[in-house]
């Protein structure tokens, strides 16, 4: 695998929550607006990253990996716990208002099966660099999958659209002119879980429908020969 | 604490803050092991052991070790260290003692330590500042709500395994769907918290007890009175 | 048993590197955090009271040692004859997903003067937005909820109670 295909692998291929269905606590609690999905993104991604250059660091030392073998994901979750504090320690100095709309959720990213599983699956085992880049291509490809659920999460439930602070997009004049109202469901909590069973829905459609084009393609080829 | 009191936390950290439902704690064992029914109790009924145990001892790390030394800043890794090693003592005092239970459960035990629903529970009890008897009534119902949505959601996948599904759907979506469809119906338990919980307002002011008379007679004159009556 | 010592050690050797990593960083945050807080409180204060705002030199505020157990903290406004002229309390109160924190001033009639969210992670309704109409009422009888979010207005709603029933007590 080169360095690009590792890159792009997060986004579609290998997309943590689409695909591989991790971390889906908090894509179904804090995708209620964009602002909160960016801040949970931005988090997510440098937690990852921290984790894998770390993890990925301390198996590159021969000695250092032989001795951790046995307890090896306890340290794996002591160092993802440290990093989530200094995460929350920073958001709760700089970006108080973020800070306290995600709540719990900052803390419960240590249990993200995502971290622990790249750190156990991926950093072990590949060098520092490859590490990092997997960090960066898993974290977006989690913030991307959050903005796409928070997008339509927060535009039909409250008819606006978030970016960070005061930027925020008021398209409640189009839903007026169009003669429909926000629905507030999909704010609440079964909403999210709607929202999210849908969008799978769609990309599983996808999926099948490429998988049968391949199939037929192959047939002809088949009936050529 | 009075025992409708008593009722009441049970019930609205069941049913009305239902750790799955509501909170979105644990999902991924929530999706990932309600496939069949016995695994699902079998996990709910681990998850509600560790939650109540490990919510007590975080509790009491936290009030009596970190807000003194004024580490609180330490809570996520000393929580979840403390967690992690739980399990692993749960897990082996029951497979010594309790073999039968050990192989129906043990599975299920190392799962926990990454279930969000310990940690979320145990977090938010020790930064709430409830009391002692507040947290335990507060780990049991969230660990019975946990249970609750794992019984009855390996029922309706049980059920759904047996239907026709549009290929799309099949799965995980039509899962979440019907989990949706099972949130609706929990949020309307708000209409068990009492309307009439403004009973607890009582005319104001209520907190003076001591009369004022507004029209009370000054010093003065009663001693104008006084002074007359002589 | 000399396995299991080595393993046990450099975990706790990991947790130590981890603990001292975060007291450095948090001995960055912890000034910068308080003094957010206090900023935060200061302008919410400003917004709340008016007389203060506009008498900064003559009145004083004092941060007041009374507590009751309902309230974070208590804020008397006084006059320059040392009169208590305002009271502001910080309240808070479950809502539906978070505890909502309430900035509460009551004028000396016993009338809420002005009110601001301070913190809510509410995720039903906008309640910092949301105008209560309670400026200037004695009672909550005309206190409007906010649709949709019962318990949310009803943590609001005992904020308000709390800051009137008190004012009584702060304010003699």
């Amino acid at each position: 695998m080169n360095k690009k295909e590792n890159f792009l692998k997060g986004f579609i291929k290998e997309n943590p929550l689409f695909v591989l269905l991790l971390g889906t606590c908090p894509a179904l609690a804090i995708t209620t607006s964009l602002e909160n999905a960016l801040g949970m993104g931005v988090a997510f991604i440098f937690v990852l990253v921290m984790s894998n250059t770390i993890i990925s660091l301390i198996n590159s030392f021969k000695k250092l990996k032989e001795l951790i073998q046995p307890v090896r994901i306890a340290v794996y979750i002591v160092i993802i716990a440290s990093l989530v504090t200094i995460v929350e320690m920073l958001m709760q100095a700089y970006l108080p208002d973020l800070y306290n709309s995600l709540g719990v959720f900052i803390s419960l990213i240590t249990v993200n099966c995502i971290v622990l599983g790249r750190a156990e699956a991926y950093a072990s085992s590949n060098t520092v660099g490859d590490s990092v880049i997997d960090g960066i291509s898993m974290g977006l490809g989690y913030t991307l999958a959050l903005i796409i659920i928070s997008i339509v999460r927060e535009l039909l439930g409250n008819g606006t659209i978030t970016i960070w602070g005061d930027l925020q997009l008021n398209l409640q004049g189009v839903f007026d002119f169009l003669h429909i109202t926000t629905i507030s469901f999909f704010t609440s909590s079964a909403g999210a879980f709607m929202v999210l069973g849908i969008v799978l829905a769609i990309m599983q459609a996808i999926k099948n429908g490429k998988e049968e084009k391949a199939k037929e393609a192959e047939k002809a080829k088949k009936e050529v020969k | 604490m009075s025992f409708s009191q008593i009722i009441f936390i049970i019930f609205s950290s069941m049913l009305l803050e239902n750790v799955i439902l509501s909170q979105f704690l644990g999902i991924c064992s929530f999706l990932g092991v309600s496939k069949s029914r016995k695994s699902a109790v079998g996990m709910g009924l681990s998850v509600v052991a560790v939650i109540v145990i490990a919510t007590t001892v975080t509790w009491l790390i936290y009030n009596y070790v970190l807000v003194l030394f004024d580490l609180v800043y330490l809570k996520t890794i000393v929580f979840i260290l403390v967690i992690a090693s739980l399990v692993q003592i749960i897990e082996i005092i029951i497979k010594k003692f309790v073999p039968t239970l050990y192989k129906s459960l043990g599975i299920y035990l190392p799962l926990i330590t990454t279930n969000c629903a310990v940690l979320g529970v145990a977090i938010k009890a020790a930064q709430n500042g409830l009391t002692f008897f507040h947290m335990l009534l507060y780990a049991l119902g969230s660990g019975l709500g946990f249970l609750l949505i794992m019984f009855i959601f390996s029922f309706l996948r049980e059920e759904l395994d047996k239907r026709k599904i549009p290929k799309a759907m099949s799965g995980i979506p039509i899962a979440l769907v019907v989990a949706s469809i099972l949130a609706i119906i929990f949020s309307r338990y708000v209409g068990i918290v009492k309307e009439s919980d403004n009973n607890e307002e009582k005319e104001l002011p209520r907190t003076t007890n001591v009369i004022i008379m507004h029209n009370a007679p000054s010093e003065d004159y009663l001693n104008n009175i006084m002074r007359r009556m002589k | 048993m000399k396995n299991n010592l080595i393993t046990g050690l450099v975990l706790s050797v990991f947790a130590l590197i981890c603990g001292l990593m975060l007291s450095v960083v948090n001995m960055f945050t912890a000034p910068i955090i308080e003094e957010r807080t206090e900023e935060k409180i200061n302008n919410s204060i400003m917004e709340v009271c008016e007389i203060y705002r506009e008498n900064k030199d003559t009145y004083t505020i004092d941060k007041e040692s009374i507590t009751h157990d309902e309230v974070d903290s208590v804020y008397l406004i006084k006059n320059e004859n040392g009169e208590k002229v305002e009271v502001i309390y910080i309240i808070s109160a479950k809502g539906y997903a978070s505890t909502i924190q309430m900035m509460v001033s009551v004028t000396k009639d016993h009338k809420i003067e002005k009110s601001v969210v301070i913190s809510s992670a509410e995720t039903k309704g906008n309640i910092k937005t949301h105008d209560f109409n309670m400026e200037g009422k004695d009672s909550l009888e005309d206190f409007d909820k906010l649709a949709g979010s019962t318990i949310s207005s009803k943590a609001v709603r005992k904020c308000f109670y709390t800051a009137l029933d008190l004012s009584y007590e702060d304010l003699k």
